[in-house]
């Protein structure tokens, strides 16, 4: 597509994407001319508040869009063709095959009346429809001992209640990499987590990163999380990305005044008691009513005429960084 | 008991434990609050700190030990007594949007107070309307109701209703949980100007510790139900002494760009109250636990900086020579 | 209240119940103006007459006026059922909130004689008072009222446990609000949507034990008119005239059918979440 010859194609390349629901207030415009590359193998992390678009972002790739959708454009190419074009029991093979997806609450996930290990089973059926139970079983059971569940062959025959949100998160991965996935989506898999089991799951993605060579999208609203596990990253604001690249240089060295903005909330180790801390003032607008022009010129700083008149297009800058502002 | 700062304490907790049934949520908590003191209870899920917020509050009454509020205890309080001290201390709910009554207007719930107490509406609405402005929220929200507004402006109203009443001791349960980032400095900004202007005395409670350090004077770490490490907070969270505290601290993924550099996480999950383990109860995550450890509970010792510590080997040994 | 009343109106079987509900209420509560005769008054000439321009509706065994009588009938009916479902609703809300609260050993009696109660058959537990103490109107209320009180009771209980630990419950003892206005302020509007529901889902329940009882003459003494006296009268003289049974039998059907539309209606539109125009705020975030 559009990247560079010198880089290796992408696993999956996002193109002008615009995904809008309907809703009692009008149309809500959610993700705007969104582009973005998943590189494989990579590590990308999707940064962004609540009604950036995270999500939908996310779920867009394999589908799962809510039934109010009603505008749906652009393009999400993987393996030579366009995911928004293939007709619908062709995506749903991909789905849990090439796609896999861990959540915030693993407990939705995972089905309250079967044991944990005939749903693993079920889900290696798709991939390995004649091998036997047995086989599949023991698989399961190497990659829940693989994913640190003690006694992992006992805890097969054990319900999805009888084990901690923490180990939950452990059996979605095992789950998820089960499958062996291209693309493992992972949305907030650590927000409702304690810090220390948040540090444990963190630990776990790196070391798993050793055998898992498939591309992960990570969610996160933690900055800290993203810096500590991303290659790269990608800002969003208001269903627009802002700013991406490696994650290195776009948190190192940040361009967009939102990232900026954004970045210098983070409270460091170094707060001094009750000094002022940075906020941004304003609020992410109505997805139903978006601003003229730049998206986040209304809470900008540096908001200048050009900002409100027409919406800065997604630039390179070299390096594999983008950045959508006309003042950059 | 008669020490004399003890006495100027607004809030104190003597030796407080809460069982639910045969099992111990809070074990033999103490700790002074005084006047205009900001005190911090962190610990994972499950070390008690809903159920010690809500003792030190008087709404579950404690198994053994005391609650004193202004010198008096919570235990002793009767009719109008118990009623002035449901309007000295207020909290601040962690999930703001559940806190407010559903089928109330804004303007309502933040008369409700004024009513319960009997206090006359006319002439405490301008003080009201002006609170609204210093939470940050505008007029056109008093007519709307808890579903109609955004979670950042409900706990802004959870925040405004609170101090209705001008009370003296605030209690803030997770007060910046499920915020944005962007959001989050302008809560604890707020909160701390809100401290210093109406002279709160502040009980936190928080799984963040970048905001515990931005707010608090000091630092009670819970584990299992017991104050491993209460003390200053700059000393607790810079150099802290207790392992546990350690863990936590090192927990938190740092913002850190082009610098990957983990602790070791905290290896297993905060064992059931049920059953808790034998001796010190962090022993079995313990990485400098041994055989003491495992058979005999610490008791609390107090070090030179004056942090209260129950470690059988506590991380600064030269404090702990006192 | 109007925004509720709108959401039934939009949906058809909501509408077709509440203007039959609105039907029954205007005969009910205007008849006796609005009817030509005195629904007690004889006439033994004009004995089972058809429908025609003086008696809309016809005449019964002694003359008397059908329409004049269903409409008085329809009073009764509506006295006995608004009545009996509103004693039924206050006790049974408190009853449940009580047991909600209560320490479990008191908490099990009260749950124990809510199933004695639901245990006998309305029509056997009033045919039993009757026979020891007299056919009477307010019997026949106080009886029906008594069984449906474990109805609305386990609703209440039901919804106050679910929402006896929500942090708004919390906040208002937090503020030093006393256990009675927490109740009063704060649970009661929040579990009676579908008490509410409940309530007008069971009108037409209590309407067809009271024609019920009345058929079986223990119920509305005579003269009085009800529809199951009407029923009754008809049923016997069946075949001198089919009118009497027709039109004592399709307002009694129109009537219950009515409330249950209504009450179906009205559940759907005190729920929120079955409203899309309830929640105008946009969920980008699953």
């Amino acid at each position: 597509m559009t990247a560079s010859p010198q880089e290796a194609e992408p696993l999956i390349a996002i193109r002008n994407l615009s995904v809008s629901f309907a809703t009692g207030a009008g149309p809500a415009d959610v993700l705007r001319n969104v582009s973005l590359d998943l590189g494989r193998g990579r590590v990308v992390g999707l940064v962004g508040e609540s009604g950036s678009g995270k999500s939908t972002l996310a779920s867009a790739i394999p589908r799962l869009l809510p039934r109010n959708l009603s505008r749906l454009e652009g393009s999400i190419a993987y393996g030579g063709r366009d995911l928004l074009a293939l007709p619908d029991h062709e995506l749903a093979a991909l789905r849990g095959t090439r796609f896999a997806m861990i959540f915030q609450d693993p407990m939705a996930a995972l089905n309250p009346v079967f044991r944990i290990g005939t749903q693993l089973v079920d889900l290696q059926r798709a991939k390995r429809p004649k091998e036997r139970r047995g086989a599949l079983l023991a698989r399961a059971a190497a990659m829940l001992a693989r994913v640190g569940i003690p006694d992992a062959e006992r805890r097969l025959s054990n319900y999805p209640h009888q084990f901690s949100g923490g180990m939950r998160q452990r059996i979605m991965i095992a789950a998820a990499l089960l499958a062996e996935p291209d693309l493992l989506i992972a949305d907030e898999p650590t927000t409702a987590l304690d810090p220390t089991i948040e540090g444990q799951i963190v630990a776990l993605i790196e070391e798993l990163r050793q055998d898992y060579r498939g591309t992960i999208l990570l969610i996160a609203h933690s900055l800290g999380l993203v810096s500590q596990l991303c290659d790269d990253v990608a800002v969003l604001y208001a269903g627009t990305v802002v700013e991406s690249g490696p994650a290195a240089a776009v948190l190192g060295d940040p361009r967009h005044p939102y990232t900026r903005a954004l970045l210098a909330c983070e409270i460091g180790a170094g707060v001094a008691r009750r000094a002022t801390l940075a906020s941004i003032p304003g609020e992410v607008p109505d997805a139903t009513r978006l601003p003229q022009g730049c998206v986040f010129a209304p809470r900008c700083p540096q908001a200048a005429e050009p900002c409100r008149a027409a919406v800065p297009p997604l630039r390179a800058l070299g390096g594999g960084r983008s950045v959508a502002c006309t003042l950059v | 008991m008669n020490h004399p700062l003890r006495s100027l304490a607004l809030l104190s907790l003597d030796g407080l434990s809460l069982n639910y049934g045969t099992v111990p949520a809070v074990r033999a908590v103490s700790f002074d609050l005084h006047p205009g003191e900001t005190l911090s209870v962190v610990g994972e899920s499950g070390s008690g700190k809903s159920s010690l917020i809500r003792t030190a509050l008087g709404l579950v009454p404690p198994t053994a030990g005391t609650v004193r509020f202004d010198r008096r205890g919570l235990g002793d309080l009767r009719g109008r007594e118990a009623k002035a001290f449901r309007r000295d201390a207020q909290m601040i709910f962690q999930d703001p949007a559940a806190a407010l009554s559903p089928r109330m207007t804004v303007r309502t719930l933040l008369t409700e107070p004024l009513r319960i107490h009997g206090v006359a509406e006319r002439s405490a609405w301008p003080g009201v309307l002006d609170l609204l402005r210093r939470v940050g929220l505008p007029e056109s929200v008093l007519e709307k109701h808890p579903h109609q507004i955004s979670g950042g402006q409900a706990r802004r109203v959870g925040i405004a209703r609170a101090l209705v009443l001008r009370p003296r001791l605030l209690v803030a349960d997770e007060p910046t949980a499920g915020l944005d980032l962007s959001v989050q400095g302008d809560i604890v900004n707020l909160l701390v100007d809100l401290q210093r202007d109406f002279g709160l005395t502040i009980l936190m409670v928080s799984h963040n510790l970048d905001v515990v350090r931005a707010m608090s004077d000091r630092v009670l770490v819970l584990y299992l139900g017991r104050a491993v490490e209460v003390g200053p907070a700059e000393h607790v969270l810079n150099a802290p002494a207790h392992p546990y505290t350690r863990a936590l601290l090192a927990a938190v993924p740092r913002f850190d760009p082009g610098n990957r550099h983990r602790a070791p996480p905290l290896p297993g999950e905060v064992p059931s109250p049920r059953n808790p383990p034998s001796g010190c109860a962090f022993h079995p995550r313990c990485p400098l636990a041994d055989a003491r450890c495992r058979t005999e509970e610490p008791a609390e010792r107090i070090l030179t900086d004056g942090r209260r510590v129950a470690c059988h080997k506590p991380l600064l040994a030269s404090l702990a020579a006192a | 209240m109007i925004g509720v009343l709108n959401r039934i109106w939009r949906d058809p079987g909501g509408r077709a119940g509440l203007l039959l509900v609105a039907a029954v209420l205007l005969l009910g509560l205007a008849g006796p103006w609005m009817v030509p005769h005195d629904p007690n008054k004889l006439s033994i000439l004009a004995r089972f007459c058809g429908p025609s321009a003086a008696h809309w509706l016809g005449t019964d065994h002694l003359g008397r006026d059908l329409l004049s009588r269903l409409a008085d009938g329809g009073r009764v009916a509506l006295l006995v059922a608004l009545s009996t479902i509103a004693v039924a609703l206050a006790a049974g809300t408190l009853l449940g909130i009580a047991a909600a609260y209560a320490p479990p050993a008191a908490e099990r009696a009260i749950l124990a004689v809510f199933d004695i109660v639901s245990a006998f058959p309305s029509l056997v537990f009033a045919l039993a008072v009757v026979a020891l103490m007299g056919p009477g109107l307010d019997k026949v209320i106080l009886i029906v009222a008594v069984t449906l009180v474990p109805h609305f009771g386990r609703v209440a209980r039901a919804q106050t446990l679910s929402l006896r630990n929500s942090p708004f419950l919390e906040a208002e003892r937090v503020l030093g609000a006393s256990p009675l206005r927490i109740a009063l302020h704060h649970l009661v509007p929040n579990i009676l949507g579908p008490l509410v529901v409940l309530a007008s889902m069971d009108v037409p329940v209590v309407i067809t034990i009271e024609a019920g009882l009345s058929f079986l003459g223990v119920g509305v003494p005579p003269p009085r008119a009800s529809w199951g006296t009407l029923l009754h009268d008809g049923y016997i003289t069946l075949s001198q005239s089919p009118w009497p049974v027709i039109a004592a039998g399709a307002v009694l059907t129109l009537a219950t059918l009515g409330f249950t539309l209504f009450g179906e209606a009205l559940r759907d539109a005190l729920d929120p979440k079955a409203d899309p125009k309830a929640d105008p705020k946009l969920r980008t975030e699953p």
